[in-house]
């Protein structure tokens, strides 16, 4: 399967771009729809891509519809914002960090707006299609739970491959595993910079790795964040993930490691992907 | 006055009812004591009997998201099947033990069973000598874990990392929930796919024996 999905691929490549019509893209949708494979983002790029050498972020609010994740709330006897649904938490911080970098003049994409159900493969999709065409990218899944204390950042645990032409759906994010992990330093150290002058402290990230269906299908630096309640040493909790402020504080940082991104992405790190450099942002 | 035939019958019948009587108090007696005997070989008594050995758990801590390697003294069946379960068991005690480093609701008997099988050998590798374990733990064991990335996957890892520190050749292992597959923990960790144990990440140092 692998074998004939690259000799299709080189068939294609070999073609003009712009002879590239109707049939050629029914083609190449057959192909897609009859193999569990996905196209490399420079493969995908169109002259009509609407996304075409922008810097795009792509925001997936977790869970939403039937799903509603975690129960939060309770870490800190319900005393900080009550309680809530992982579902309408997530959605929260996706609204306010995709208002924030639409603001610094970020392309961002959000995988949904509202409370619905989207199962992992549609959201690998929305991310997919967003960021064919980027010259940079960033994707971003946020949760929420009760365990743990801080931001906690994954990375896919796939092991790391040089990008291929195709590469199984299922598994996709492995040629950009060595550059998701540069991500999540990035997002990292934003974390440990954050609350300065707030008074209120950084927010304590930890990193690790984990196995998560909807970021192993995406073709885009992408993370997994995780907000808990802050804790002392000894677990009292000082932030409950259902606390306005403490959501700001870590969409602030959010906003301040993607700017960061953007600015080593631009630094020319990401472009040798075939589209010009980002036209869409504003670097502060 | 009574004929002498109702004298006769009246004699057997009266002999009869006493020779019935020691029967069942016999009979009786006879039940007791094998039910006594069979109490003692309930096997819930035999681990006690067991001897004490050292097993390594991998015990997980939210904080920092690492595994710590803890060694305990356990009394352990013979059979590795059974053994890896009470391995488990003890390790899931200590989740729902108050002020857990990881804490998890404990149930009755949340690891179910433990099977261990020859790992399928993948086509073009070298034959392996690796065994699947796959871990059945209770529904109500899934239902009641908390929610999050960070929990459930350190749930998984710990339980992956504690196998294969007390059973080295266990080299992949897969989970199923009441016998059958789930797609999640609760919510977060894949339970569909094959866990590696040599993909497991790396373990912060060791503490002392505890009982
Ligand atoms: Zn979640």
């Amino acid at each position: 399967m692998r074998a004939l999905g690259n000799l299709r691929l080189r068939g294609m490549h070999t073609s003009e771009p712009r002879a590239t019509g109707a049939s050629a893209a029914g083609v190449l949708i057959c192909l897609l729809a009859a193999f569990p494979f996905v196209a490399r983002p420079a493969m995908a790029q169109t002259p009509n891509g609407r996304n075409s050498g922008r810097f795009v972020v792509v925001i997936d609010a977790a869970h939403g519809g039937d799903d509603n994740g975690a129960r939060l709330g309770d870490a800190a006897g319900g005393q900080q914002g009550g309680q809530a649904s992982e579902k309408s938490i997530t959605l929260a911080m996706s609204v306010r960090l995709r208002s924030l970098l639409a603001a610094r003049g970020f392309t961002v994409v959000t995988t949904r707006e509202s409370n619905v159900t989207l199962d992992s493969d549609a959201r690998a999709q929305i991310a997919n299609r967003a960021v064919a065409s980027a010259a940079g990218s960033a994707c971003l899944s946020l949760h929420a739970s009760e365990a743990g204390s801080g931001a906690h950042i994954f990375v896919s645990s796939l092991a790391p491959t040089a990008p291929t032409r195709f590469a199984a759906w299922k598994t996709a994010q492995a040629g950009y595993v060595e550059r998701s992990t540069k991500f999540a330093g990035v997002v990292n150290s934003a974390f440990e910079q954050s609350g300065q002058g707030g008074g209120s402290g950084p927010v304590p990230a930890t990193l690790g790795r984990a196995s998560l269906p909807g970021i192993d299908s995406m073709t885009c630096p992408a993370l997994a964040i995780e907000i808990a309640p802050v804790r002392t040493a000894n677990g009292k909790v000082i932030a409950d993930v259902t606390d306005a402020d403490y959501q700001m504080q870590v969409v602030q940082a959010l906003v301040n490691a993607l700017v960061e991104w953007k600015s080593e992405t631009d630094g020319g790190a990401d472009t040798g992907r075939g589209a010009s450099a980002s036209g869409g942002g504003q670097t502060p | 006055m009574i004929p002498r035939y109702q004298k006769i019958l009246f004699g057997v019948l009266l002999i009869a009812s006493i020779a019935m009587a020691v029967v069942l108090v016999r009979l009786r007696e006879k039940n007791h004591q094998q039910m006594l005997k069979g109490e003692d070989l309930a096997p819930t008594v035999a681990p006690a009997v067991a001897p004490e050995e050292q097993v390594t758990l991998m015990v997980a801590n939210d904080s920092d998201g690492t595994l710590v390697s803890e060694a305990h003294s356990l009394p352990l069946p013979k059979d590795s099947e059974a053994s890896a379960r009470a391995i488990l068991a003890k390790l899931l005690e200590i989740y729902a033990a108050s002020g857990a480093t990881h804490p998890v609701p404990g149930v009755a008997r949340a690891v179910q069973q433990v099977f261990l099988l020859p790992a399928p050998v993948a086509k073009g590798a070298p034959n392996s000598a690796g065994e699947l374990a796959v871990v059945n733990l209770s529904g109500a064991f899934a239902d009641g874990h908390p929610s999050g990335i960070l929990t459930e996957s350190l749930t998984v890892e710990s339980i992956c990392a504690t196998l294969h520190a007390n059973l080295p050749n266990v080299s992949e292992v897969r989970f199923l929930v009441d016998g059958q597959q789930r797609p999640t923990l609760a919510g977060h960790a894949d339970l569909t796919r094959t866990y590696l144990t040599a993909e497991l990440p790396g373990t912060a140092a060791s503490e002392g024996s505890k009982p």
